[in-house]
């Protein structure tokens, strides 16, 4: 038996994934590097500390002349007895003051003003990845049994949609927004569905070779993100905007990026971090008014996140990043203060509908930080 | 120690260990790129500390616990998460040429694939260190720097949720 499973196994990876020779001589030669540098570092020990210090003091002092005041306040959130790995994926909803999180097999709401810790959903035989919650519902897709879940937080019933494989799951009011996959469908499509009464319409069918984003939703528009290919072979973005309410599609916005990551629509405009091949990336945005594009004019970033005028960039620090708070000024962007006091890492920066600002920390209690930016 | 020694024993672990590791680390990472770096950041790390290495553990089981370090520093980092939801919608409609897209596909293809595919990771790590790499639950014990009793209980859960319906005997005789 051992060995038929480790033969499945096996069949799963690519042959050609293996140790080459080509490699083993490069490993050679970075180790050779490697450990030659760092008996040439022991003896520099010293002038490099000092420099390292010098440099960490310049980069601690600076930026707080540099930066404007905040307006904002972060609110320190920790959540005992749980893992980085659920924590990371929490999302907030402002009118209950809840974070919730799953550790992949419960779901779980902490009560940030009482600081309460409930557990919404228990199972022993549930593996959860995807979930969205409001205050009248929570959804998660179960990947054991395929089955989409819906709980009527306000009456505990749970409807069920088997026999699916359920992703990207928006919440609006009594709908929800998302892309099924089913055994044997020709086609995959997102489709929109009465949390009610379970009637499903099909929102938009995917034509395009892929998408480096999830969809995103305000109060009023979807947009759904989607990767094309010309015939010369370049890849482009469109970006489909729909009416919530009716379904309609409002309009159509097309970039010449192969990457639209982190796609978001926020006062008016829609915005993703662009990238084509190994080009570093550029924050910007489709006017939905206007349909026009614009780059916006920010720092070398990794992340970002953005409500309104104030956007999130997770910015180079030393050898790692952290999550710095910036004001939307025009097609540039101006320090704030906000973070300017946490000293761990702060990473994976996102907002809710509402404004509030979620980031996770990355100290021994893996604290997280909320910070509402709207009053 | 001597250079020509130190190049002898990292070329030596490379031809014992380093087939079968790539193989594994790329299962867990799903990306060729980044399972060529973890690989190659292992075995460096074995030759920079081969003085320290007091053959305490085996030369297996030191690699495979840098490896794995590696792996779950990698799945902290958000470029993971990025690529976990890119690969699912690759899944979906996209590229089929990539070797991160065999294996999805391979996987998905395969009911025991798919459902190893998604697992979570601490079940996939035993799944795979025992039954691909051969080690025993006292190894991956030792590997995972966990209790032998938590691997077991995560080879029960794992093969329950991967839906291996069968048992197996470990090295001491007990069931895992």
């Amino acid at each position: 038996m051992e060995r038929n499973v480790r033969e499945d196994l096996d069949a799963l990876i690519p042959k050609y994934i293996s140790l080459s020779e080509k490699e083993k001589k490069s490993i050679i030669s970075e180790a050779n590097h490697r450990l030659v540098g760092k008996r040439k570092k022991r003896i520099f020990v010293q002038p490099v500390l000092v420099t390292v210090a010098m440099l960490f003091l310049i980069v601690l002092i600076v930026p707080s002349f540099l930066s404007s005041s905040s307006p904002f306040t972060p609110e320190k959130v920790t959540i005992p007895d749980h893992e980085y790995d659920g924590l990371i994926n929490a999302l907030y909803v402002d009118s209950t003051n809840e974070l919730i999180f799953t550790d992949h097999q419960d779901i779980y709401s902490f009560n940030t003003e009482l600081n309460e810790k409930s557990v919404l959903m228990d199972s022993n035989d549930t593996v959860i990845y995807d979930f969205a919650a409001s205050e009248k519902w929570l959804i998660w897709h179960d990947i054991a049994s395929f089955e989409l879940n819906i709980l009527n937080r306000q009456t505990e019933e749970v409807s069920k949609v088997k026999g699916i494989s359920a992703h990207d799951l928006l919440i609006k009011d009594d709908t929800l927004i998302y892309m099924p996959l089913k055994g044997g469908e020709a086609e995959h499509s997102y489709k929109k569905l009465d949390l009610n009464t379970l009637e499903e319409t099909t929102l938009h069918v995917l034509t395009g070779v892929g998408s480096s984003s999830k969809s995103a939703l305000n109060n009023e528009f979807v947009v759904i993100p989607e990767a094309f290919r010309n015939d010369t072979g370049e890849y482009y973005t469109n970006f489909f905007l729909f009416d919530v309410a009716t379904g309609e599609l409002i309009d159509k916005f097309s970039a010449p990026f192969e990457h639209a990551r982190g796609v978001t629509i926020t006062g008016n405009r829609i915005y993703a971090q662009f990238s084509n091949g190994d080009e570093a990336s550029i924050l910007g945005y489709f006017n939905i008014v206007d349909g026009e594009f614009a780059q916006l004019d920010v720092p070398l970033f990794g992340d970002y996140a953005i409500y309104e005028n104030t956007v999130a960039l997770s910015l180079p620090k030393g050898s790692s990043n952290t999550v710095k708070l910036f004001e939307l000024q025009e097609d540039g962007v101006k320090p704030l203060s906000t973070l300017n006091a946490i000293k761990e890492r702060l990473v994976v920066p996102r907002f809710t509908r509402e404004g509030t600002l979620i980031i996770n920390g990355e100290s021994a209690d893996f604290s997280m930080y909320l910070i509402q930016t709207k009053e | 120690m001597e250079k020509e020694v130190r190049d002898q024993l990292l070329i030596e672990a490379m031809d014992t260990y380093g087939h079968y590791l790539k193989r594994v680390v790329f299962a867990l990472v799903k990306d060729e790129q980044k399972a060529e770096d973890i690989v190659q950041e292992v075995f460096i790390q074995y030759y920079i500390n081969l003085e320290k290495f007091e053959f305490r553990s085996s030369v297996k089981t030191y690699l495979y616990r840098i490896a794995i370090n590696l792996c779950r520093n990698y799945f902290k980092s958000w470029s993971s998460r990025k690529l976990e939801f890119s690969n699912f919608v690759q899944q979906s409609f996209i590229y089929r040429q990539s070797p991160e897209m065999d294996l999805i596909t391979k996987e998905s293809n395969s009911a025991i694939g798919d459902m190893i595919q998604k697992l979570p990771s601490k079940y996939r790590e035993v799944i795979w260190l025992y039954y691909y790499a051969q080690f025993s639950v006292a190894e991956i014990s030792e590997v995972l720097n966990c209790s032998q009793n938590t691997v077991k209980t995560r080879l029960a859960r794992g093969r329950k949720l991967a839906k291996l319906n069968f048992e197996e005997v470990s090295d001491d005789g007990t069931k895992c």
